[in-house]
């Protein structure tokens, strides 16, 4: 065996014995974890930076002062002479960031569309937020499109509590889960103008975007505040390399929001847009409830009741394995109600009705499980074999799946979830 | 995330900007995971080790005074924590193969141990590399940074280190020629 040869098969060799399925860098979860950490590093914002200013923080020095054209010149020249290399396009406006967020302040109640391109409907939602600014109720429409395996969705979060009406698969499902609730806010905080405009202010303050601000003469016409992210951003979770905010003059409030992407050529192309409307209109509580469900829904409340197995010491396969078990042995047995509550808690009465064509007479074998090939699915498939009865005949029937995972807000709990066939 | 960028992150840390942090936690995640399991032998024990590397460099980030050499700063964090997690388990890193479960391993299992052993018996400036190279693919220049030196000494330790594990498994009867990846 060559050099070339030895090193390729101990490279291989290397790869396969030390090498690791790529863990994933959850920095939520991290946080969720340190707080204290967190805490000492955040507060070193309020301490204030460091090192010297650097030119974007002296820029937005600038914009905050009221100073004359005459003023800004002076400011400019000492600029220069301080070798402050200020954007080409920085023209001292009245406009400042913080009069939009200072007029956010006061927004109670909130209703956003949000389009992506190239596709018909867009997301909904309809926010109501408390004296202190933070989100108190959700609504939330998501069509086919965000997720094509759930079909539609609305989704209605208030107090911890998340309710989602699946409508293709015709069930309501409750859940209280930190981690819903987490990534609920995650999405919403991504179009909620005030903090879009804090996150622009902090990420100029910290020289991580450009910033240019344009304010026609013509009062009628919106101001654009271009917010364009360095390429070295892209670690930072943003989901646009480009975001302009179009903001009404006399309220000083965000009318929309175009969202761009930097293309090869180095042109920014428009990804998506999302529109403001009804800034502090009174949003009906009935919106954010919901009781218009049609009568062929099935309710399956996750807060009140236990779904699945309790872990205990078994590793993620096992329970896994333990899971499907019993929910086939709780199937040859009638037991619909077990079944039910290791498949996400369906009522009893429609687990006879999905499984009524299917007569199990045995397990024949339970294969490992594989992690779930979609991704952000989570838990294994675990493939099996069983032994089915039809018309006297007997046969062997592979099932789809079935998926297993964690049970949504029970911790250590492992339960069905959707695509048994 | 070349250099200048990743030291604009470090800044506006140490300004407290929390999202920047998170970029270099995503950046060095996995390495410091490699390095800490490079120390301690057990990959459960490393990824222990290297949330509590980042509880460190999140308090700590201030005291950082060159911030082109973050890595290397973050690296001496891991080395530290993996040490004292050593002391505490009470001695050696977790020796490869003494597992009990290792006696019904298949062929498979027990090549695997063998190349582990192998990597384990070299000394850490050889087996850092060894696993940061081949724990995630981790490219010559990352590398570089976390161990602070010259992208030509990283390759001269692999190519040495590997020369050495090479000997060892043919020492103990396992070469290229019998070789099939899975």
């Amino acid at each position: 065996m060559n050099h070339t040869e030895n090193d390729k098969w101990l490279d291989e060799a290397l790869s396969d014995a030390i090498g690791s399925e790529k863990s994933r860098a959850d920095f939520e979860a991290w946080k969720q974890k340190h707080p204290e950490a967190v805490e000492m590093l955040t507060s070193r914002a309020a301490r204030g930076p460091s090192a010297s200013k650097s030119p974007l923080s002296i820029r937005i020095m600038i914009m905050k002062s009221p100073i004359t054209k005459l003023a800004a010149a002076a400011v400019i020249i000492v600029a220069v002479m301080l070798s402050i290399n200020l954007w080409d396009k920085s023209i001292p406006t009245a406009y400042a960031l913080e009069q939009t967020i200072q007029a956010s302040h006061s927004v109670r109640y909130l209703h956003i569309k949000d389009f992506k391109k190239g596709r018909e409907e867009p997301k909904e939602f309809w926010l109501e937020f408390n004296e202190q600014g933070g989100v108190k109720n959700i609504r939330a429409y998501m069509p086919e499109w965000d997720s094509p395996s759930d079909g539609a969705k609305v989704v209605i979060w208030q107090q911890g509590k998340a309710k989602i009406w699946f409508k293709k698969k015709k069930s309501l499902l409750t859940i209280r889960e930190k981690r819903f609730a987490d990534n609920m806010l995650a999405v919403v905080q991504l179009f909620d103008p005030k903090l879009a405009v804090q996150r622009f202010s902090e990420m100029e303050k910290h020289g991580l975007a450009k910033i240019e601000i344009e304010e026609p003469s013509k009062k009628s016409e919106p101001i654009t505040v271009t917010a364009t992210y360095l390429p070295e951003t892209a670690g930072l979770g943003l989901l646009s390399d480009r975001t302009v905010l179009f903001v009404d003059q006399a309220t000083k409030l965000v009318i929309s929001l175009e969202s761009y992407h930097l293309a090869e050529g180095g042109d920014y192309e428009l990804m998506g847009w999302t529109e403001f409307y009804d800034y502090n209109q009174r949003i009906d509580p009935a919106v954010f409830v919901l009781d218009d469900l049609p009568s062929d829904v099935i309710q399956i409340d996750q807060t009140i009741q236990d779904i699945g197995l309790e872990q205990g010491n078994l590793s993620d396969e096992e329970i896994a394995v333990k899971v499907v078990r019993e929910f086939y042995e709780a199937l040859i047995e009638k037991d619909h109600a077990k079944a039910g509550r290791l498949f996400e808690g369906i009522p009893a009465t429609r687990i006879e009705e999905m499984f009524k064509d299917l007569k199990i007479v045995r397990i024949i074998s339970i294969g490992e499980p594989n992690p779930h090939p979609s991704p952000g699915v989570g838990g294994f498939m675990v493939p099996c074999k069983l032994e089915i009865e039809k018309d006297g005949i007997k046969s062997v029937y592979e099932p789809y799946g079935p998926g297993v995972r964690q049970v949504y807000g029970q911790p250590n709990r492992w339960g069905i979830h959707g695509g048994v066939k | 995330m070349n250099l200048n960028s990743e030291t604009k992150f470090v800044q506006a840390a140490q300004n407290g900007h929390l999202e920047s942090f998170g970029a270099l936690y995503r950046r060095y995640h996995s390495s410091m995971i490699a390095l800490a399991y490079s120390i301690l032998a057990d990959r459960d024990l490393a990824e222990d080790a290297a949330q509590e590397v980042f509880a460190i460099a999140c308090r700590d980030i201030g005291s950082l005074k060159s911030k082109e050499r973050f890595a290397a700063w973050l690296a001496g964090i891991c080395r530290n924590v993996s040490r004292q997690m050593l002391r505490a388990n009470k001695g050696k890193p977790v020796a490869v193969g003494d597992n009990p479960a290792a006696q019904k391993r298949n062929d498979m299992e027990e090549r695997r141990e063998a190349i582990r052993r192998a990597v384990w018996q070299l000394r850490s400036a050889e087996r850092e590399p060894i696993v940061l190279r081949y724990y995630d693919n981790l490219p010559y220049e990352q590398i570089s940074q976390i161990l602070d030196i010259s992208v030509q000494a990283v390759n001269g330790r692999l190519i040495r280190a590997k020369r050495k594990i090479a000997e060892y498994l043919k020492r103990n009867g396992l070469t290229g020629d019998d070789y099939e990846p899975y």
